[in-house]
Formats: C-alpha cells, sequence, structure tokens
C-alpha cells in the first residue's frame, strides 16, 4: 500500500463518523519500489490529497522531509521528493488503527485488509460454542 | 425415556439458532447472502490457481466490454475503483490512456493475491474490501466499476448511495 491510497482510506466501522481520519500506522514496514517520475499526475493529484492527514502520516512513519502547509511554489525538487513517498513507498507490513474507536486493519505483504468480519466471526464461534454446550447439558 | 423426549423437543431450536446466529441484530429484508460463506468460497476457488485461471475468460470478457464502454467516455482518469475486482479482469484491459492507476478491492485476499506479480500497463494497488462497507473517504475516487460482483451485495438500494458518495461528482 502507497501513502496516496493511505490518504483516502477511513475507519469504517459502524457508528465511528467523527475523528475517523486519517488511520495511524504502527509497526510499518516499509520498501522503495522505483517508477517513472510522472509530474503532471502528481499536480493533478495534489488538489485531492488531504495535505494535513498526509503529513502527519508521513511523520508517523518517519518521514519528515515534507514543509508543513502545501507551498505555493511547487519546483521540480519538491515533486521528486513527494513523488518518492506518495508512489515509491510502499507500506509492507504494519496495521492501521483507527484514533476514534481503535479498530485494528492489519496490512500484509502489501495489502491492507479493511475487513470488519473478524469480531463478528469470533462473535458467532461463541455463540456456536454456546449452542453446543447447551445441547451436552441437556 | 423422558431424557429422550426431551432430547427430541430441544433438538430443532438448537438447529434454528445456528442458522438464525450468522444474521443476529441487523437483519434486513435484503440480507439474502451468507457473505462469510461467500468470501470463504473466493478464497479457497484462488487457492487452485491453474483451475481458477481456466474459468477466468467469463470475467474476462465481460471486463474487456466494460473498458470498451469507459472509453466511450471523453475523459482520462488518475483512480479508478474496481469494486470486486477478483483475480483481476478490468486491469488486463486497462491501459495508462484511461487511468493512471487503478485500485482493486475485493473481499477475498487470496483472489486479490494470485496473480500479484503479474506486470500490468496501470499501476495497481490491491485492499481487502467489503463491498457492502466500504472504507474510502467521501468525495475521494474519482470513478467507481464493478465487474460482476455486485450480484452478490445483500442490500443494493443501501450500497449503490453509498458508492455514489465517495464518489467525486465533476
Amino acid at each position: 500500500m502507497r501513502l496516496v491510497v493511505h490518504n483516502m482510506l477511513q475507519c469504517h466501522v459502524k457508528g465511528c463518523d467523527s475523528n475517523n481520519f486519517p488511520l495511524r500506522l504502527f509497526d510499518v514496514e516499509l520498501e522503495i519500489h522505483e517508477i517513472e517520475f510522472n509530474p503532471q499526475f502528481l499536480q493533478s493529484l495534489l488538489p485531492k490529497l488531504d495535505w494535513n492527514a498526509f503529513i502527519s502520516t508521513a511523520n508517523q512513519i518517519g518521514i519528515t522531509s515534507l514543509p508543513q502547509a502545501l507551498p505555493e511554489e511547487i519546483d521540480e525538487d519538491f515533486l521528486k521528493n513527494l513523488h518518492r513517498i506518495l508512489f515509491e513507498t510502499h507500506i509492507m507490513q504494519g496495521k492501521m488503527v483507527c484514533s476514534n474507536c481503535s479498530h485494528e486493519y492489519p496490512i500484509k505483504e502489501g495489502i491492507p485488509n479493511m475487513l470488519l468480519n473478524e469480531e463478528e466471526a469470533e462473535e458467532e464461534a461463541e455463540v456456536e460454542a454456546e449452542v453446543e454446550t447447551e445441547a451436552e447439558e441437556d | 425415556m423422558r431424557s429422550i423426549l426431551f432430547y427430541q423437543l430441544i433438538k430443532p431450536r438448537i438447529f434454528l439458532r445456528t442458522y438464525a446466529s450468522s444474521k443476529k441484530s441487523q437483519v434486513s429484508a435484503f440480507t439474502v447472502f451468507d457473505r462469510k460463506a461467500k468470501k470463504l468460497q473466493r478464497n479457497r476457488a484462488a487457492l487452485d490457481i491453474e483451475t481458477s485461471k481456466q474459468v477466468d475468460y467469463l470475467k474476462d470478457e465481460v471486463a474487456h466490454r466494460l473498458v470498451d464502454r469507459l472509453l466511450d467516455i471523453k475523459r482520462n482518469y488518475d483512480t479508478i475503483v474496481d469494486l470486486g475486482c477478483g483475480c483481476g479482469h478490468i486491469v488486463k484491459y486497462m491501459d495508462h490512456d484511461i487511468s493512471k492507476k487503478l485500485v482493486m478491492c475485493d473481499m477475498s485476499e487470496k483472489m486479490l493475491e494470485r496473480d500479484k506479480n503479474i506486470k500490468y500497463d496501470v499501476e495497481v494497488e490491491r485492499i481487502v474490501v467489503d463491498e457492502e462497507s466500504l472504507p474510502f473517504e467521501e468525495n475521494s475516487l474519482e470513478a467507481v466499476i464493478s465487474n460482476l460482483s455486485l450480484h452478490w451485495v445483500n442490500d443494493l438500494p443501501d450500497s449503490i448511495p453509498k458508492i455514489c458518495v465517495i464518489h467525486v461528482i465533476y
């Protein structure tokens, strides 16, 4: 997962509607995969990026080479640095945690898992176990 | 004797309860499919790589037609989300002129992983997502497309408006 995708993911637990973006990153392992530099694509993407969320996330994973606010004049060095961080930095392992409800979304082999079912599955297993014990008791 | 009779009386109740447990509190009239079973089935299908590739042709064909229709739209996208991508059918026909990047979403991680070493024309990002509960921020996406997948979604009248919310309207 790249940071550009992280920038549009939010927690979607039922009822978790505020302070659910951005998801905080923990225990991350990073890898750099180089791709072609495309300044136009990057420029067109900038308005869609939530800069504050992006900066705080970058800080969490130890990247501090970016300005706190999006500069008015954008030069090539800045874009190249941004390209490196947004497109070439892959989060391979780790987890994303919601600041509001603390739900954890694991990242395995670069693929974030946004399913909520894990808890539901556990709950169901409990219910089944309950039914089984009841049957034994009867 | 009494205990046998009791057991027979009790048995149907247990039987019903195991089934009811999967659709406990949030039962809606639209809950038709067992999504958990569907996920298991998709994961299992993708594990047998060679056999699953033999049946790719159907979804490939429909994906081809879908991408063909995208070409009718006179604009380029930066990011398109493929909801319920399976092993990656749309991505095979997507080219750089239509979209720079494709976000592949599926509830089955095994399906997402099956072809992950193949290089495609567009940048690909994979996310495990349940189509019934989308994790995207409002107005964060340019286009959401889906190829032979949404028919497994339980509450379509509820899900489609949610897809519209995350989609930026131009």
